[in-house]
């Protein structure tokens, strides 16, 4: 059975209120948003993002899945999954300057709503769109604590000696691909 | 709370001088100053500590005027200065939006100004319509991002290149530094720059 994207994606806008806000938002409100960010299916195989291109958006994972890879050395590495609620290259929107660090591809049939700097700034006293940048703050916030984490296990194998051996630099190396 | 008061001259320039470290905030500096009004203010002496690390992350902090050493315990329990924190900027929001513990002391190096927003006030602000609660969320989205960028930055500088051709290896001071710059708490220069 085919899942319709556009009503997945407002039943999604309207959980993501009710989380982040405690309540239930206008459907005029929703509405608003899903008229001017529309999700954007991505077929199962599809490219998403690219490694190197410019950056300007971030995405919300609606359903699906979608996988980053990055290139280094010639030889391709997946770097993480991640799946519905998720929410993949929000540095974008406040780091215009910095390109994708890794290549995004659909594993699964997924849908995405694509949140930009000028969806954001229209939509400020819309409470879908301040339900949207809650959601933001800890998508960034559990990410950066979780690259935190690995850090300090790192840390941790360092004990007793002073300088890092192989497979701990290889796990700092993996830790800092996995922010696409 | 201790209260001391702050023109509203102060707050203006605080306010002025925070957006101008965050170009991509895109809000009216009125509305960053309308909310450093609705925070506690507090003066700092030097030496003066802040929180220590593991206390409850109970308030959001914008560092108007002056300095703050942040220290964190290492592995065999001995403080470790990890960075500082020059004025203006935010700090304090990770535990705020996640409730975790914080994860550093704070202390004044020297005299510094602070405004406190509580978790009840954070609360409010960081779900309001109105334009200090879309000016506080852009600042901390900001400020988060350039945090990661920074984290990551560090990181690289310290294994040799994006791609992994390591040349050096980094030192245990070096990730801890590193930590401290994506927690927030460092600058991505060096520690104590």
């Amino acid at each position: 059975m085919r899942i319709d994207p556009v009503e997945s994606a407002r039943f999604y806008l309207m959980g993501l209120a009710s989380l982040h806000l405690g309540r239930r938002v206008p459907d005029a409100d929703v509405a608003w948003v899903l008229e001017r960010s529309p999700p954007v299916e991505y077929p199962a195989g599809r490219l998403v993002l690219r490694q190197g291109e410019s950056a300007d958006a971030a995405l919300l994972v609606v359903y699906g899945a979608l996988t980053a890879s990055v290139v280094s050395g010639g030889e391709e590495r997946v770097v993480g999954t991640v799946g519905p609620w998720d929410v993949v290259g929000e540095t974008a929107l406040y780091a215009p300057s910095l390109t994708r660090n890794a290549t995004v591809h659909a594993t699964r049939d997924s849908a995405c709503l694509v949140v930009g700097g000028r969806l954001l700034r229209e939509g400020r006293h819309n409470p879908v769109v301040a339900a949207i940048e809650y959601h933001l703050l800890h998508s960034l916030t559990q990410r950066i604590r979780v690259m935190n984490q690995s850090l300090h296990e790192v840390l941790s194998d360092l004990d007793g000696s002073q300088e890092l051996e192989t497979a701990p630099q290889l796990r700092l190396q993996h830790l800092l691909r996995g922010s696409p | 709370m201790e209260h001391d008061p702050v023109s509203d001259a102060v707050l203006n320039e605080g306010a002025r001088h925070l957006l101008d470290a965050h170009p991509h905030v895109d809000v009216d500096p009125a509305h960053i100053a309308a909310l450093l009004k609705t925070c506690a203010h507090r003066t700092l002496a030097a030496g003066e500590q802040l929180c220590s690390e593991g206390d409850p992350s109970d308030a959001l902090w914008f560092l108007l005027e002056g300095r703050i050493r942040v220290e964190k315990r290492d592995l065999h329990g001995n403080l470790r200065q990890i960075g500082s924190l020059d004025a203006p900027t935010v700090f304090g929001q990770m535990g705020i939006i996640d409730r975790a513990r914080r994860s550093a002391a704070c202390t004044a190096e020297h005299t510094s100004m602070i405004a406190i927003m509580d978790r009840a006030t954070f609360r409010v602000q960081v779900r309001s319509l109105d334009d200090l609660g879309n000016a506080l969320r852009r600042l901390l989205l900001s400020g988060l991002t350039h945090q990661m960028t920074q984290g990551n930055a560090r990181l690289r500088s310290l294994l040799g290149s994006p791609t992994g051709s390591a040349t050096a290896l980094p030192l245990g001071d070096d990730i801890l530094h590193a930590s401290g710059v994506l927690e927030g708490w460092a600058s991505a220069d060096g520690p104590g720059d």
